[in-house]
């Protein structure tokens, strides 16, 4: 029988709610997993574990008068960006070490609504950016788990937890997930509310979930979304729930596998995607292969050019008042991003509402397109790897999850991204379902 | 002569940077940014290649001018 540790969100949720598995029973196995592996994956950036039993036991005590909620007892790590009521959220700049906010982000919230508790706050790169974090990947403690949701990934890969939040400004929730091989969701711009989050770029920021199934991202999605007037880029929509739709038996989808992805993938992630697209078309998708509508590289560098002028906008002040406490990619990245001119800011946004236009025309025509995830297996700790394939779904705000698909020749896990039109999270996710029912189970990263 | 001209080559593009960069912060911490001054100098050059004749291509950013 696997330990309680090793369970998914979904199957943790129905234990509970089945009351085979008592949310105090899950919080303890969880604990003792964390003293194990903790010390090689140093995910965490502060570990709750008094106010994660207590939550617990409030768990228990919900269970023995009321129906359970949608993630009842079910234990979460957050990214150390996002603020969390009483616990300390330092967004690894040390002048934040003793910040403790007095309220939660509006995730978090919703998260605590539907009866999750808080672990602790994961590591996360320096204001979400990308100076390389503590953090190592559990497969391999030479290699990067990515960023910046680095410990976020990390730990749910390592089984600390069994999903956490992570954001993305350019690839900072698929990346890591695929270098660590779990599943990484980042749903449509405007989703999920950033209230109570540090900014990166605001035009591009957006949360997301590390978790290990499709389900559990499905989950958590309906628990997460809504409109909210307190972020100026929430989508004020009333679509339904998504879950009961996806754990429908799906149909084989159709996929569009975007050829300028593949020709800049390394090799060996270029044939194994390959390998897989033939192996899901055997099984009777219908696999188009599909072009971008622009450069790829113009598209890549409209996104970068947003994400840094915001980014020095956001960080225009602090700099100037503690640059001692900035850490130094992310510093010169900043000091870089004061020389940029105006125009070349409002001509990029014009690019990107062209790119938008162009783009939702190529995916409305599939259930999703097909993509890996990266470039490259998760490279040397050096950095947090390469963005290049995520960025476009964060410059145009397109839903996008990665599956992890298998294992390189070195042990590493390999992944295949997907990505759909916008607000079709329902959709991508029955064709993720479909396309993880076919995948090979990925085990578990040996830490022991 | 401004650091963003579309008529600019790539490393006339990276040059003005890097004059930018070194009037602002000195030639000491602009040799310790130069990675960053590359890679936005590489960026403003990619995007201004792209021309955009039509007028109606505006950015999302745009003020409804009932509202000035």
């Amino acid at each position: 029988m696997a330990q309680p540790y090793d369970l998914t969100v979904y199957e943790a949720a129905g234990e509970i709610a089945a009351r085979t598995l008592s949310p105090l029973e899950l919080t303890r196995s969880l604990l003792e997993r964390y003293s194990e592996v903790e010390p090689v994956v140093q995910a965490w950036q502060t570990l709750d574990p008094d106010r994660a039993l207590e939550a617990a036991r409030a768990s228990e005590r919900q269970l023995g008068t009321l129906e359970p909620r949608s993630l009842e007892g079910v234990p979460f790590g957050i990214k150390d960006i996002i603020l969390t009521r009483g616990l300390r959220t330092t967004a690894n700049f040390p002048p934040f070490n003793d910040y403790v906010p007095d309220y939660d982000a509006e995730a978090v919230a919703r998260l605590r609504l539907e009866g999750a508790t808080v672990m602790g706050k994961t590591v996360t790169t320096q204001f979400a950016f990308a100076d390389p974090p503590k953090t190592r990947n559990p497969w391999n403690r030479n290699r990067t788990p990515g960023g910046s949701s680095s410990g976020s990934a990390a730990a749910v890969a390592a089984r600390m937890v069994p999903a956490a939040l992570g954001t993305q400004t350019t690839g900072s929730v698929l990346r890591p997930a695929a270098y660590c091989g779990v599943v990484g969701f980042k749903p449509t711009f405007g989703r999920i509310s950033r209230h109570g989050i540090f900014p990166l770029g605001w035009s591009l920021d957006h949360v997301g979930v590390i978790c290990r199934s499709v389900e559990d991202a499905a989950l958590i999605y309906d628990a997460l979304a809504g409109f909210d007037d307190r972020d100026p880029g929430s989508a004020d929509r009333d679509d339904p729930p998504v879950f009961d739709h996806v754990m429908e038996r799906p149909d084989a989808p159709t996929l569009g596998i975007v050829r300028d992805f593949l020709d800049r993938a390394d090799p060996d992630v270029r044939a194994h995607v390959e390998r897989v697209a033939a192996m899901l078309e055997r099984a009777g998708a219908q696999i188009r292969e599909v072009r971008l509508p622009e450069s790829m590289d113009t598209m890549i560098a409209v996104q970068a050019l947003t994400q840094q002028i915001e980014a020095t906008t956001v960080h225009g002040h602090l700099i100037h008042e503690q640059p001692d406490g900035y850490a130094p990619v992310l510093r010169a990245y900043l000091q870089a991003g004061a020389l940029a001119p105006a125009g070349a800011y409002l001509h990029a946004q014009r690019l990107r509402r062209r790119f938008r236009e162009k783009m939702w025309d190529i995916v409305d025509h599939t259930d999703a397109l097909l993509t890996p995830t990266a470039t490259d297996t998760a490279p040397d700790p050096s950095t947090t790897g390469n963005r290049t394939m995520q960025a476009l779904w964060s410059l145009l705000g397109l839903p996008a999850i990665t599956l992890p698909s298998g294992l390189s020749g070195e042990g590493l896990p390999l992944a295949v991204q997907l990505a759909a039109a916008p607000f079709q999270e329902t959709r991508l996710l029955s064709a993720a379902r479909w396309v993880q029912s076919l995948l090979d189970p990925m085990p578990a990263p040996p830490l022991a | 002569m401004s650091v963003w001209d579309p008529t600019l080559s790539s490393d006339a593009t990276l040059s003005a940077f890097r004059d930018a960069a070194q009037r602002q912060y000195g030639a000491e911490r602009a040799q310790a940014i130069d990675a960053a001054v590359q890679s936005l100098a590489h960026d403003v050059w990619l995007v201004a290649q792209e021309r955009l004749d039509n007028l109606a291509e505006m950015p999302d950013t745009m003020i409804n001018p009932e509202c000035l």
